[in-house]
């Protein structure tokens, strides 16, 4: 017999085991496979490209009009503490301060898409970095309110009078603004009460009864 | 001779079974990037409010520990720009040379301070670097702009209300002549809650 048919008879015979360790050492190899970071969320080159877009903001005429127009599909939420949010907030928004953002009771706001989410702060910035983190996760329907409530401050509430060498368009945005913050509490600007008309007296001239023109 | 054939069939699946093996290595891709911190954490470090830099203190600083990083565009930056700032628009940050460039600044001594148009502008490059793994990076909390030939900067209170807004209201209320309530319709918003997905066990290789 000679030594290769004694291998060749081993390994028929232990096939079965052979093959099974082999199998046991690739798996083994898996353990040594150079660790590599996980990464949460979204690619970084992703968000680059979603974070230098301006396609999130919405400007506050914007937001004015989906308001007034009662669009079923906005959802505001207010990014600033609860002590300003209950001194004044937007129409029907909700508040989440921003240290609150990835609580369990919240996430469930953010991350849905029945709404198309509005964030807003006192400016741009807290409701931005809200919106990266958004962004990072994947949530999808994130909107900012751009310039936040003093942008919306001056523009819906007390927007500047243009001046006169403004385009036509100007003229049309503050009438639009001003109609806008009657809705919003503003108050219509006083209108004189109508006083209940008075009466006035007209006195009649009585025809003098003219004396009987004769004839000829 | 049955025997035989089964043995032939196993080794052939063997040898498939270690191919795809093989091929998974081979095409295995490590993404050139990639977040070392969690939203988690970033969350925290927003909340903190530690990485912002006002105009004052950025001046009283010595201009040896910093690095000064332009996040506007290239075109804004040669209008004018601080003085040896470093232009990386956000856009760019992954292109080699600007990589080569951050790297060598990652977590060295010197804080990176990042500015912008405004603080917004400036806070998605922080936000990246951050997530990144950058733990020296700041922002300047200052607007700059480019009017009358000068390239000038001034100061920006971020998240700073302009005008008390619940009195302002009230203002406006009172001093108006008819009040006319809008009938708050405040339909209650119901969201569905979502069933959490179970996530696949983490970790591992």
């Amino acid at each position: 017999m000679s030594k290769r048919y004694k291998t060749k008879k081993f390994i028929v015979k232990r096939e079965y085991q052979i093959l099974a360790f082999i199998l046991v050492f690739i798996a083994a190899g898996l353990v040594l496979l150079p660790k590599y970071k996980k990464n949460e969320g979204i690619m970084p080159e992703l968000f680059v490209k979603n974070a230098i877009s301006s396609e999130r903001y919405i400007s506050t005429d914007q937001l004015a009009d989906k308001i007034i127009n009662q669009d079923p599909s906005v959802l505001l939420i207010d990014m600033r503490s609860e002590k300003e949010f209950n001194e004044f907030s937007l129409p029907n928004a909700i508040n989440i301060p921003l240290k609150n953002l990835l609580d369990d009771d919240y996430i469930g706001y953010i991350d849905q898409d029945i709404y198309d989410v509005i964030l807003f702060s006192n400016d741009s910035f807290y409701a931005d970095q809200a919106w990266m983190l958004g962004n990072r996760l994947g949530f999808k329907n994130l909107y900012v309110l751009k310039g936040g409530l003093n942008e919306w401050f001056n523009t819906i509430i007390n927007p500047k009078y243009p001046d006169e060498t403004m385009p036509r368009e100007a003229f049309k945005l503050y009438d639009f603004r001003k109609a806008a913050g009657i809705y919003f509490g503003v108050g219509a600007p006083k209108t004189e009460k109508k006083a209940a008309p008075t009466k006035k007296v007209i006195t009649v001239k009585k025809k003098k009864k003219r004396a009987a023109e004769g004839g000829c | 001779m049955k025997e035989l054939e089964k043995t032939k069939r196993i080794s052939i699946s063997a040898v498939l079974f270690l191919l795809i093996i093989l091929i998974g290595v081979v095409t295995f891709k490590k993404p050139k990037y990639v977040f070392e911190k969690d939203t988690a954490t970033t969350l925290q470090k927003i909340i903190e409010k530690d990485h912002f830099l006002s105009l004052e203190d950025f001046n009283s600083i010595d201009p040896a520990q910093y690095i000064l990083l332009d996040v506007r565009s290239n075109f804004e930056y040669a209008k004018g720009h601080l003085k040896d700032a470093i232009n990386i628009s956000t856009h760019q940050t992954f292109s080699d040379s600007s990589t080569k460039l951050l790297k060598s600044l990652k977590n060295g001594d010197k804080t990176i301070i990042v500015y912008g148009e405004n603080p917004d502008n400036a806070d998605s490059a922080w936000m990246l670097l951050y997530q990144l793994g950058y733990e020296n990076v700041k922002i300047l909390s200052a607007e700059t702009k480019y009017t009358d030939g000068k390239f000038k900067i001034k100061n920006y209170d971020l998240e700073k209300p302009s005008v008390n807004y619940a009195q302002v209201m009230q203002k406006a209320q009172s001093s108006s002549g008819n009040k006319n309530e809008i009938k708050k319709s405040t339909p209650k918003k119901v969201i569905p809650k979502l069933k959490k997905k179970k996530r696949v066990a983490e970790g591992g290789c």
